[in-house]
């Protein structure tokens, strides 16, 4: 591929995904008033915490290898935990309790690893 | 707007530090297969969404023709439709209380950037909030194409000496996104969280990831509608 074609590529792609973020925000507009106005907006409200659920999945999903059972899932299972006791030791600090679960993570896979 | 900006930005510290190391192997990766760096860069600066950029070069590596690309980048990203109205809804500002137009807040909508905000932006106080959003944005922009132009210029000296390291990298956003869940855990049904994360653990098994996601979010929405009605 050319650069030009690459370009396009960029171009495109970029546009459309700023308009699949875009346009929803547009049409949110509108005030719901019916019932099936507020059940969408009831189950919007849910979207949220749905996509961070299924965000965890998916990520730590692709983490885990059948064949290193022990090796992959002792790991997250410890950097889960670090994120546990971060949040706590940082009194709700999302970056205190990301890192002290990346630490802890980083700890069990440096003994697993030898 | 300055200070909400710069506490916006403060918080987009985990963001950047997930971002960062997945950026500068976007960049790595991307070069070996013989772009130029700058329109490695280019990617991400007009693209700006991780995981379907991946997919971008291993299509260029597989020769798929140009639009049949930039089709699966949007199929992909179709789960970003959601995305837009659930953040307005959390942030709960009308729109004669929103100063910037609908495009400052769409163009940074990632998903770690959506989960965030959900999560975060009602502990900020209602006239603060579209400021600490923007720099919340901003930060993760930055760190993403930052990383970018690392691992396209730079990261071949150092990334790949470490394997703790490397596999160290790759929990940095489950557990961002972990530690927001906690935030956020108490607000919401549980039956929502776990039908979610059942049905996106079952999708995994024949469907590529993003189909997955979409289908777990899809199924703790209409859970969540089904508890409302039965309420």
């Amino acid at each position: 591929m050319t650069d030009i074609q690459f370009l396009l590529i960029a171009i495109l792609a970029g546009a459309g995904t700023f308009l699949l973020r875009y346009l929803p925000l547009r049409m949110r507009t509108k005030k719901a008033t019916t019932a099936q106005g507020r059940l969408l907006h009831q189950s919007l409200a849910a979207i949220g915490p749905a996509a961070i659920v299924a965000l965890i999945v998916v990520s730590l999903g692709s983490e885990i290898e059948p064949d290193r059972l022990a090796a992959t899932l002792l790991p997250i299972l410890s950097g889960l935990l670090g994120v546990v006791i971060g949040r706590k030791v940082g009194k709700g600090n999302i970056a205190v309790a990301t890192l002290s679960g990346v630490a802890l993570y980083a700890g069990v896979a440096a003994v697993l690893l030898g | 707007m300055i200070r909400s900006l710069l506490l916006g930005l403060r918080d987009s510290l985990s963001i950047a530090l997930g971002y960062v190391p997945v950026a500068i192997s976007f960049g790595l990766a991307a070069i070996h297969l013989g772009i130029s760096p700058y329109m490695v860069v280019l990617f991400s600066v007009l693209i700006y969404a991780g995981a379907s950029q991946f997919i971008l070069i291993t299509l260029i590596a597989q020769q798929t023709g140009l639009f049949s690309i930039v089709l699966i980048i949007w199929l992909m990203n179709v789960r970003h439709l959601f995305y837009g109205p659930a953040l307005l809804k959390s942030v709960g500002l009308a729109s004669d209380e929103r100063k910037l137009p609908l495009v400052a807040w769409a163009a940074g909508l990632t998903d770690e950037v959506f989960a965030t905000a959900i999560g975060r932006v009602q502990h900020h106080p209602r006239d603060q909030r579209e400021g600490w959003y923007i720099g919340l944005q901003l930060g993760a922009y930055s760190a993403w194409v930052g990383g970018t132009a690392i691992g396209a210029y730079f990261g071949a000296d150092w990334i790949g000496k470490s394997v703790v390291l490397d596999q160290s990298l790759g929990f940095v956003l489950p557990a961002l996104f972990f530690a927001l869940l906690l935030d956020i855990a108490s607000a919401v049904a549980r039956p929502v969280l776990w039908v979610t994360a059942i049905c996106t653990a079952f999708a995994m098994f024949i469907l590529p990831a993003y189909m997955a996601l979409i289908l777990g979010m899809v199924a703790g929405a209409v859970v969540a509608a089904l508890i409302n009605k039965h309420d």
